[in-house]
């Protein structure tokens, strides 16, 4: 109670003091230092070189500039990837998890316990399946001759990820990923106050009305969270070259798998770098308007 | 009357909602009957079926010379990273969250964008070379370090918003006890905020998949990937077991953390 | 057992405005085995004191003296002190008896002196069970209501063996119920120990109940000092006066002539020992609490004439709102006197118990 007006009161419980304070928080931020500020700014340096996997430029790479940068961004197949992955984020993340766990979270939201239970389960482990593990599975089910879903469907002979790998790395990102969505959409709820939504069940709100005047300015922020890291974690995202290997004739070639097949397939490991660097460019503007609104919220939380 | 219009509403309401659930569950669980079926099945075809139930897919696992070992590897790397990435992250987060450390606002903020840009993939490139250079490309601890190096923050960042909302009175009152700091450490902060969120370390494929060249440091992720390529074709009954046992210990995990903390954000993501 | 001693304590955090001053020059003696609280609105600086005298918070200047000691700056732990947090601060991963034992494990104690230091300090405070209730000490704090938490935090306080108890707002945690109950067993808890104890409350009736002495603090300083006694029958100033009471006082702005007190067009005798003492014409505050009225539904003389607005039951009693001439007037009547609400009353207060401020000080 009368600590509000003690704003420093209670720094330092433990009675640390800064130096062994420093001192604890040091191994953390040296390992950090060492494997991601430094491969961050060597991505930088090695964007300018000739820099190759193997041969002469290997052992002896130059200097070569701008013009990895200038070759990558007149590069079609650049361009072409850019707009691929644009559509890979949208449609599985901005639309399919993002839409797909505010719905899961908003009917559980008063279902049995079992019910509740069991959907988390199957979402959750979708989520935390070996990678590896749920590629393959993705493939079964896929299959061209003896694929599940081909049985279940009665379309012998169909092979989905060859006819529509955007849609299918599409639809296996939803069914991967959704589980996030849910989880942070059903923590969002739990904060809505149940006393708003009674009265304005009381006033005759239908079930729209509910969401649009009660329950969306509660959750706002979350929505933006959610839609700014999913985006992100989505972008980044290489599974989908366990699905289709960005084939057929590069139709999945999102730029994850784009720079994979650069840098260490053909072993331009230069115009790799100057690929990654663009985006950890593109990473960098989206993490900054994530940590804009972090700030104001916290902001808002203290007013 | 208007009573009974209420009614056929919730009736239909209701149809629609299970409906939807049912359809939700079917997608979910679509893919996983497979994992389910074919490692115990005698003839295992891509589809999904118990015709003839059998454990020999296991045996003939448990003989191959690197399936094993792999899974084993990647439990090392995995619980590796996981103990270096909380142990660090903990202790730093402790120290950012407790004391006012000079710069210490500057520092967070500079992890947080630091581990949200630079991801695996788009730093794919550099960690390659670093670890080759390093001479760390075919140790277990080079790809500990570079996985732990990426988690970090993020741990630092939810390790310290959870330590941000434990009382600080719990250490005042051993402190007016007479403990002295190591004492709180170890009595009073390290059992508070145990609960780490560890399970993401597992499955990755990307960084493992480029930096172990050798075969007998092959993590799981990687040993999957030569059954499925290696001959040209996949070995169904392999491939099938070897995927639920690589899945086993994070379905365990997952188990343990939902019953003993329910599986729920806490701290950083909860905002 | 110890007295404690602080010769102006001051303490003052930083911040953009250039210094917030919690504590301002603070002079204060808590006698040895005395029960005494610290009473104060929200930021008055109560808790800041407290936690200065656990060595929690470092003074920007002045001293603390426990006993012969100055421990100005003597870490915490060698104090002698206990504290019990507001939230009891219990560990929430180790059970009663764990809790219990902690101050001797971090002392080094052997296990057979924390058994036994566990057992007499649950058995003082009822933890151990009897043959009719179970006992708590294999519990953890989360398995325990708030009245148990309570007990076994003062259990762990005790096992420390202080020579000095500092509790931080002790029954503000508990629901009404509990609340009186567990003030009782307060009380009763420190007369057997007669261990020096302060402790911090915003509630009045809480210090008023427990407390042998009361420190009123606002804005980092002591406005009144004394025993519930004097703090209550004789608030040292029109602070004071408005914080202590349940009913709060009746404050109303006057002018003294002829010995009178005019207030509310009605004229007032002068409170008693205030004679010649307030030239006439000076501006006053009389003071007078509901409940030292004489309330008349005939004329009386030298009494407030209004009309009743509102009647609240308070149980035993009632307490009425009257309107005397535009100004609110409150006065408590027994449960068998209960007015029409608009009818005409006469209020007389008690010569003996008014009191008279002069720029918000007490006069006499």
């Amino acid at each position: 109670m009368a600590r509000a007006a003690s704003p420093a009161a209670a720094e330092d419980p433990a009675g640390l003091g800064r130096a062994r304070a420093a001192g604890i928080a040091a191994p953390a931020l040296l390992v950090v230092l060492a494997f991601l500020v430094f491969p961050a700014l060597w991505t930088l340096y090695l964007g300018t070189t000739n820099y190759r996997l193997t041969g002469f430029a290997a052992r002896h790479p130059h200097s070569v500039g701008t013009d990895n940068y200038t070759n990558v961004v007149k590069d079609p197949a650049f361009h072409h990837s850019l707009w691929l992955t644009f559509e890979y984020v949208l449609g599985s993340a901005v639309i399919g998890q993002a839409l797909l766990g505010f719905v899961i979270a908003w009917m559980l939201r008063d279902a049995a316990g079992w019910l509740k239970r069991l959907v988390e389960a199957l979402v959750l482990l979708a989520w935390i399946l070996p990678s590896s593990v749920v590629a393959f599975l993705w493939v079964a089910l896929l299959d061209r001759d003896a694929g599940t879903l081909n049985t279940l469907l009665h379309t012998p002979g169909t092979a989905w990820a060859i006819e529509h790998p955007m849609s299918t790395i599409i639809v296996f990102n939803i069914w991967r990923g959704t589980a996030f969505s849910m989880l942070l959409y059903s923590a969002a709820l739990t904060g809505v106050p149940p006393s708003q939504l009674a009265t304005a069940r009381m006033f005759g709100a239908n079930q729209w009305q509910q969401l649009r005047d009660v329950v969306f300015p509660h959750i706002r922020g979350h929505i933006l969270t959610n839609l700014l890291l999913i985006s992100l974690w989505t972008f980044n995202d290489f599974t989908p070259y366990q699905i289709t290997a960005g084939g057929p004739d590069d139709k999945s070639d999102i730029l994850p798998v784009y720079i994979y097949r650069t840098a260490l397939f053909d072993g331009q490991m230069g115009l790799g770098a100057a690929i990654s660097l663009l985006m950890l460019v593109i990473n960098l503007v989206v993490a900054l308007v994530y940590l804009r609104l972090l700030r104001e919220r916290r902001l808002e939380r203290v007013v | 009357m208007t009573m009974r219009d209420t009614t056929t509403g919730a009736v239909v309401t209701k149809i629609g909602r299970y409906t939807f659930l049912s359809v939700l569950l079917g997608f979910f669980a679509l893919p996983m009957l497979w994992l389910a079926s074919a490692p115990f099945n005698a003839h295992p075809t891509l589809n999904v079926s118990i015709s003839s139930f059998t454990l020999h897919n296991f045996s003939v696992l448990l003989k191959d010379p690197y399936a094993l070992p792999s899974l084993w590897n990647s439990l090392l790397l995995a619980g590796g990273t996981a103990l270096l990435t909380v142990g660090f992250a903990a202790a730093a987060a402790y120290a950012l969250s407790r004391v006012r450390v000079p710069g210490r606002d500057g520092i967070l903020y500079a992890l947080l964008l630091l581990s949200s840009i630079v991801t695996g993939t788009a730093a794919m490139v550099p960690l390659f070379q670093l670890a080759f250079k390093l001479h760390l490309i075919d140790s277990r601890l080079g790809v500990i370090l570079v996985f732990t190096g990426g988690l970090i923050p993020a741990a630092i960042f939810i390790l310290k918003d959870f330590t941000d909302s434990t009382p600080k009175s719990y250490e005042e009152s051993a402190r007016v006890f007479g403990a002295t700091p190591f004492q709180i450490i170890r009595h009073i902060v390290l059992p508070l905020i145990r609960p780490g969120p560890v399970v993401n370390v597992w499955g990755s494929f990307l960084i493992p998949y480029i930096l172990v060249r050798n075969p007998d440091k092959y993590p799981a992720a990687v040993v999957l990937y030569t059954f499925y390529t290696e001959g040209g074709q996949p070995n169904l009954a392999l491939i099938s077991a070897f995927s639920l046992l690589y899945s086993i210990p994070v379905i365990l995990l997952y188990l343990f953390v939902s019953h003993r903390y329910g599986f729920r954000f806490h701290g950083g993501i909860k905002r | 057992m110890a007295q404690i001693r602080t010769v102006d304590l001051t303490k003052t955090f930083p911040d953009a405005a250039g210094g917030v001053t919690a504590l301002d020059a603070l002079t204060l003696t808590v006698d040895d085995g005395e029960f005494f609280a610290l009473l104060g609105p929200s930021g008055c600086g109560k808790t800041t004191l407290l936690r200065t005298l656990a060595g929690l918070e470092t003074p920007t200047g002045g001293a603390v003296h426990i006993g012969d000691a100055d421990v100005t700056h003597t870490p915490p732990g060698k104090r002698g002190v206990a504290m019990v947090f507001q939230d009891y601060a219990l560990f929430p991963h180790m059970t009663v008896t764990e809790n219990i034992a902690y101050p001797l494990r971090v002392r080094g104690a052997s296990k057979s002196a924390q058994r036994e230091a566990v057992l007499a300090a649950a058995s003082e405070l009822g933890l151990t069970g009897t043959e009719t209730t179970v006992g708590l000490l294999d519990r953890r704090p989360g398995a325990l209501s708030g009245g148990q938490q309570q007990r076994v935090a003062l259990a762990r306080a005790t096992a420390a063996n202080p020579t000095v108890f500092l509790f931080d707002e002790p029954l503000s945690n508990l629901d009404a119920r509990l609340r009186l109950e567990a003030r009782t067993f307060l009380k009763r808890l420190q007369r057997e120990l007669a261990t020096t104890t302060v402790f911090v409350t915003h509630d009045q009736a809480e210090a008023l109940a427990l407390a042998d002495r009361i420190a009123v603090m606002q804005s980092g300083r002591i406005r009144q000092l004394g025993t519930p006694r004097e703090v209550y029958r004789r608030p040292a100033n029109t602070f004071v006066a408005s914080f202590i009471g349940s009913t709060p006082m009746n404050l109303l702005e006057g002018t003294v002539r002829d010995g009178r007190v005019l207030v509310a067009d009605s004229e007032i005798a002068r409170p008693d020992g205030t004679a010649g003492l307030v030239a006439d014409g000076t501006q006053v505050v009389l003071g007078a609490r509901p409940e030292y009225f004489r309330v008349s539904p005939a004329p009386l003389g030298g009494a407030f004439q209004g009309t009743v607005a509102v009647v609240e039951n308070l149980g035993s009693s009632l307490l009425l709102t009257l309107d005397v001439a535009g100004t609110p007037v409150q006065a408590v009547v027994g449960e068998e006197d209960e007015p029409e609400p608009g009818a005409t009353l006469w209020a007389l207060p008690r010569q003996d118990r008014t009191l008279l401020y002069v720029d918000g000080e007490l006069v006499g």
